[in-house]
Order: C-alpha cells, then structure tokens, then sequence
C-alpha cells in the first residue's frame, strides 16, 4: 500500500489524472453559442412575439377583424382598425397593431382565434426585441407580416 | 358556459324518443358546491362558547364562520388549543373592502389543523375607524399578514408588535387595495414613482379603450408603414403548425 | 479592555445572495447577529390589484411573474381555485398533464435552490451542474408550451394543447439521465466535510415554532412535520399516484437538503408513474368556451403544495367574470417571517447560509 502511494507521489499521478481531465475536455465538441452569429434551434413550439400572416394559397389576409384577440390580451396591447367590407358582409382590416413594449408573450391572443386551423395571429420564433425608442416597438401592420427590422451593428 | 352544477360531459343525450311522462317540475339535483362537509368545530364552539360565532356557511367543502371582533380572540385561543379543534396553522389572514357595507373590512383568517386535517374559515367586519384584536398572542405567524393587510387596506390591529407598513414604501399615501384607490394610483401623490417623469419619455398608449385614430396615427406619424403592404410578399410559414391549435375534441 | 460597539448595516437590497431584491437590517455585535429586520417590497407589482379588473381568464400570465422559479405551481393554484369556486371538471388526461409540469418545475427549482444555496455557501461546482440539468428541464418545457420561465402552460378547464410528439421519449430520458446525476450531487455534497460544517445546527427551527410562524413546505418537513398537501388534501391526481413525503427531524439546514434532495427524486418518481398512466386519447379542456359565471358572493380558498410550501389563492366572486378580490397567498412571504428568529444569535456568515435554506423568491413574497 505504501509503496504504492509512493510510486504514484513519484510519478506525479495526481497531476496526470487532472491533466487527463483537462486534456479530454479540450477534444469534447465546444457547447458555447457564438450568439450574434449562431442560434439556438428553437422548438417548434416557441413563443416569440405574436404577428400576423396570410393564407399560404391565397396570400390574402386570414385576419377576419373579429377583435377576439384584442379582448382576450391580458395586456390590452393589440389595437385593431376595422370597416365594413364594400360587399357588405364582412369586415375589412385597416389597421392592426401591437405594442411589444407591453407584450408578455402569454399566448393568449392566438387561442381564440376563429381561422382555423391556421390562425390569422401566430407566436413567431422572434425574440430581439430592443430599440432605441418606446415606439421602436409599437409593431405595425407591415412589421407584423415581414417582421421587424433588426439593425445589426457590425461594429 | 360553466354554470354551477357541473354538467356532466357531452355525449351523454336524455332519450328524446320516450316523451316524458308528466310535465314534472324540474327538479335541480343539489348542487354539489354546497355540500354540507363535517367539521367538528362548529360544534365545539357552540357547546364551549355559546352564541360568539354564526351558524357555519358551507360551499365549495369550505366551512365558513363569522364571528365579532369582540369576541374574536377568544375564539382564535380556543380554535388553537382545544384538542378537538387544533388548529395550529395561520395558512392565510387578508381582508376585502367593501365600500358600500356599514362595516367596511371583511377580514377572513384560514385556519389550519395538521392534526384533524380541517380547514375553517373565520369571518369577521370592521368598520374604517375601528380596529381588530391582532391574532400575534395565539399565531405569531399573523405578524406580516397583519402588516400587509394593515398596508394594502389600512385595517388597524390592536397589540400587533409594530404595525408598519410592508410591501409599499414607507411614505405611501392611501391604501391600494381599497376600492376606492384607482388603478393607476394617485398622481399627484407620487410623482416620485412615475417612471415617465424618471426617464422623461411619454408612455404611448394604445389600448383598445384609446385605439382608433390616435393609436394609428401616432405609428403612421412615426413609421408610415400603416395599412397592408403593397405586395403581398412571400412569407414563409413557420414550421410548427400545432402551436396549441388542436385543442380538446 | 476591548468594548465592542453594536453596530447596524443593511444586507441588500441588491446583494448577490439574497436572490432578489431582499433588504435585511442587520445589528451586529462584532460577528454575532443581535437582530435583524427584513425588509420587503422592492418587487411589489400589485398583481393583487390589477387582478381585480381583469376577467379570470386574463390573470393566468401574472401568476408567472409571481413565483418565476415554479411558475407552473403558480399558475395550478391560481386556476384550481377558479375551477374550484365555479365547480369545473378538469379531464382526466389534462390532469396528469399538469401534474407532469408541475412535477418537473418542482426539480428544476429545487435544482436552483441547489446551486444558489450552494453557491452562497461556497461550492461552486454543483451550481454549474444543478443548472446543466435544469437547463434540459427548460428545454422539455419549451417543447411543450413554448415559453422557457413563464409558461402560461394551463387554461382554465385544461391544457390548451397534447404532449407534442417525441416529448415522452425525450422527458423519460432525461428523467433516467437525473437519476444519475441526482448521485453526483449527493457524491459532492451530502458528506463534504465543509457542507456539513456549514450547514449543520444553521438555522434551527423546530416544529413548533414553524407552526406557529406558518412555515409551511420543505422547511416544515425537516422539522419532522409530515405535512404535504398532495397527501393531505389531494387535488389533480396525486391520490392515484404513489410516493412518499420525505421527512427528517433535523430542524437545521442539513436536514432541509436532505428533504429536498428527497424530494426531487420523488418527483422523478411520480413524473414516471404519470407517463406510465396517462391515457392517450381523451379531451384537454373541460368546459367550451370562456365566459366564467361563478356564484355571487362566495370565497373559496385553495392550496397547493408548491416547492416552496403552501401556495394558496382565495377568490371572492361578485357573481361576474371577474374576481372581486383575488389574493396569493405565497410561501415565500410566510416562510420569510422565519428569517429573523433563525438569524437572531448566530453568525454574520450563516446569515446567507439561512437566506439559501429558506428558499425564498422575492418576487413570490412580494406580488
Ligand atoms: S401574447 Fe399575450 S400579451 Fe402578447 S399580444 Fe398576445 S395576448 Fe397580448
Ligand atoms: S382573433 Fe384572429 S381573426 Fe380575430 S381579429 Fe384577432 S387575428 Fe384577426
């Protein structure tokens, strides 16, 4: 017992064992995410900020105006603008906005959202969300369809 | 949608084919939520302490007493150390303001026994000028309930240890969870909390109470991209497709 | 002759120990705490308030920001007691649902107790590994409900959506990977020399004085109290599920670690009966539609047993679709109340040590 306790002090074990350590981790694939440039693959699931889409085969509007997500939102931050449709049946959407400042990306507002199965409203997979201004981030409808505009600064 | 008696699920159709016998009066089945549930406390209240608490309100399996301020601290000794009682746990105390009652202050402490495995709810009003006995002699745990309920409604506690305020600042005027207190609070009050005066930026609202013109135009003003692009551009779809959409059957 | 002066100074609020924004008023008789004065508030949002103008319906995503760690607990709480006061069923396979969820939450934020507690006390490496595994908790629940801290994850009558496809597969594992990793914590802590000097006789509570300061939780149970409501009064489907309530008569801070290494391993357990039982078809929400009619003028109060002890909500309806009066009842506010008692007479050094034990999230104590 001894003597082995004294070959190992002689020829350092203990420094190799960590040593050992050490250069095993330096083989290992790298886990840090270089952000700016990589991401992190999101599930599909994710909630982002919520924004507006088209019908996929028609690309019209599938927002039918009928304010059910306005209601709903705890934060009271989505604000729709609505007419009457020319044919007089329907509703026509002028204006829909929501305001990201206020938003706590609850999922709540695509719930109740009657055109199904693709809902008008869906939580996209955006998450920067900064500006230089308050209303950087009030989201019209352009930016709910083609999503924001991100400055990157390169510098 | 959800009434009182819950129903139970679809799919399960009285038979339309054999007509009722005779119009009968429809006769409610009792409803679950107000089960009498046994409690042995009420009991014992009345037979040691004769005509200090009320006849006990049952709903949803809770018992429900109300009692006086004046006789409360009697009741809360004798709920804590009678053996058939026992109730060692202070679970909660908060109170309600209901302004248009006489007495103002429905203060409500949740009893709990570890030993029976009872809950009992003790009830008691006061008005604003008055105050209640603090339950700190029998719970010391009401301390910061108490506190709280003393900061938030302005409920008075006699003999608590030091009844300051807990969760407001020290030099909060008013008590929030008054009825009367709105929502956004007193501006003239605290014009040292506004965050827009800190940060001198105004706060755009555009809820759905301020929408219409003045939300649109403040974002036209700004960004004049208002209203549906040119061209429907080609957006691809995201991935995901469920996103909680098939919801139940 | 040395005199010693009491002196008087502020922990906090922003000290990186108090796991918030927690000030402590503390009067010093050279290294021995003479006394102490917690304060509070510094989160307070008046979730309370804003409660009562919202519909039922809306105030599920305030239940989040209440407890963030165990977010999950908060928002079953929250919607037990609105089914509870308008009699709502919940189907069955919602249920274990959320028991899966809630289950999961518990490890993930007795993992963050781990490696802040022990991180506070000077053992920095389990604070990497209890987050490396809570970190793959947060994955599974992105899965699920897309949201990594504030889930949202229930509705009022069920859940709004199924497992999705390969999280059964993806959660087993991970629950098969914890086992595991649950022995190199205890490997690292539970006979460290330094773990038990630091911890053992800290913070001495006994069960009398829990009792009567309302300390509910994990901190009840080191005192050798059995009290979980999942087995004393069970709600969702913990009457079906089988396990244990870890429990030891330590009274100390040692004796909480014990409890709550315990306990994560019971929810592992109950997490694999859950996935094992949970029928595959069935409906998630009980009730269509989302108007809320509760009976005028009634109160219900209803707990759970959250990681942090009893988290309770009492409604009072006015008969319309919003709560006349919603409050939390939080265990972080009860158990905080422990903090001076157990301070008073000991070390400045402990004092941190009783701040990690005590599990407290000041968002949760403060609303
Ligand atoms: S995610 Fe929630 S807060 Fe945001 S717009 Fe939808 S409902 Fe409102
Ligand atoms: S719920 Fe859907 S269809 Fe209705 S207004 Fe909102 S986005 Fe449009």
């Amino acid at each position: 017992m001894k003597l082995t306790r004294f070959i190992q002090k002689l020829i350092l074990w203990e420094l190799l064992v960590g040593m050992m350590v050490v250069i095993r981790n330096q083989f290992r694939p790298k886990v840090t995410v270089q952000y700016p440039k990589e991401r992190i693959p999101l599930r599909p699931r994710f909630r982002g900020v919520p924004r507006l889409r088209y019908d996929p085969k028609t690309m019209e509007e599938l927002c039918i105006s009928c304010l059910l997500c306005e209601q709903i939102c705890p934060d009271d931050c989505i604000a729709i603008k609505w007419e009457k449709a020319p044919s007089g049946k329907g509703r026509v959407l002028k204006d829909f906005i929501i305001d990201y400042q206020r938003c706590c990306l609850c999922g709540l507002c695509v719930d109740p959202c009657p055109t199904k199965p693709l809902t008008a409203i869906y939580m996209s997979h955006d998450y920067e969300l900064a500006g230089s201004d308050r209303l950087d981030l009030v989201a019209g409808r352009t930016d709910l369809h083609e999503g924001r505009t991100v400055t990157i600064y390169d510098k | 949608m959800p009434t009182d008696d819950t129903k139970p699920p679809a799919g399960t159709p009285p038979p339309r084919e054999t007509p009722p016998p005779a119009p009968k009066p429809p006769v409610k089945p009792p409803d679950p939520l107000l089960a009498v549930v046994s409690c042995p406390a009420p009991d014992r209240l009345r037979e040691v302490l004769p005509g200090r608490v009320s006849e006990p309100h049952f709903f949803a399996g809770e018992v429900t007493l109300t009692v006086a301020p004046d006789h409360l601290l009697e009741v809360c000794q004798f709920l804590r150390h009678d053996p058939a009682c026992s109730f060692e746990l202070l679970a909660d105390l908060t109170g309600t303001d209901f302004p248009d009652e006489e007495k103002r202050f429905r203060v409500v402490y949740h009893l709990a026994s570890l030993r029976n495995g009872q809950r009992l709810r003790l009830r008691t009003q006061v008005g604003q000028e008055e105050s209640l006995p603090s339950v700190t002699p029998v719970w010391p745990g009401a301390n910061w309930f108490e506190r709280e309920a003393f900061d938030l409604l302005g409920i008075q506690f006699d003999g608590h240890p030091r009844l300051v305020r807990i969760l407001m600042p020290d030099d909060w005027v008013g008590h929030p969870l008054r009825k009367d207190y709105p929502l956004p609070g007193y501006p003239e009050h605290h014009l040292r909390y506004r965050t827009a005066d800190i940060t001198r930026r105004s706060y755009v609202d555009i809820s759905w109470k301020a929408t219409g013109e003045r939300a649109a135009d403040i974002v036209k003003k700004y960004k004049g991209n208002v209203g549906a692009p040119e061209s429907a551009p080609h957006v691809p779809m995201p991935v995901d497709d469920t996103n909680g959409q098939e919801t139940g059957s | 002759m040395f005199r010693t002066q009491e002196m008087e100074i502020n922990m906090g609020p922003q000290h990186p120990s108090t796991h918030g924004v927690l000030r402590l008023k503390l009067r010093l008789d050279g290294e021995r705490v003479v006394d102490s004065w917690p304060v509070i508030g510094y989160l307070h949002r008046g979730i309370e308030k804003l409660s009562e103008s919202k519909e039922f319906i809306k105030i599920t995503p305030f239940t989040d920001r209440m407890d963030y760690v165990c977010a999950m607990s908060g928002n079953l709480a929250y919607l037990g007691a609105v089914e509870k006061l308008c009699g709502i069923k919940v189907p069955e396979k919602a249920a274990y649902i959320r028991v899966i969820m809630v289950e999961l939450n518990r490890i993930a934020s007795h993992l963050l107790w781990l490696g802040t507690h022990a991180l506070d006390i000077g053992a920095m490496s389990i604070f990497l590994y209890g987050f490396r595994e809570r970190e793959m908790i947060l994955d599974l629940f992105e899965a699920y409900c897309g949201a990594r801290l504030t889930y949202n994850a229930f509705r009022i009558s069920g859940v709004p959506a199924d497992l999705p496809p390969g999280w059964k597969e993806e959660c087993t594992g991970f629950l098969k990977l914890f086992r595991q990793r649950h022995r190199e914590y205890e490997q690292i802590l539970t006979a460290n020399r330094i773990w038990l000097k630091r911890t053992k006789d800290v913070g001495y509570m006994d069960a009398e004085h829990c009792l009567a300061l309302s300390v509910t939780g994990p901190v009840l149970r080191a005192a050798g109290v059995a009290r979980d409501l999942r087995k004393d009064e069970p709600y969702a489907i913990y009457d079906q599920l089988d396990f244990d309530i870890p429990v030891d008569d330590g009274c100390d801070t040692y004796a909480r670690y014990i409890v709550r290494m315990a306990e994560m391993l019971q929810s592992v357990h109950m997490v694999e009966q859950c996935l094992e039982k949970m029928p595959s078809e069935g409906p998630l929400m009980g009730m269509k539609g989302r108007r809320m009619k509760p009976r005028k003028d009634e109160e219900i109060y209803f707990a759970i047993e959250g990681p942090r002890g009893e988290q309770g909500v009492y409604l009072i309806s006015d008969g319309t679709d919003r709560p006349y009066r919603c409050k939390f009842r939080n265990s972080s506010f009860a158990n905080l109340q422990a903090l001076a008692p157990m301070v008073q007479g000991g070390l400045v050094a402990d004092v941190v040590a009783i701040i990690g034990t005590l599990d407290i999230v000041l968002g949760d104590s403060d609303r």
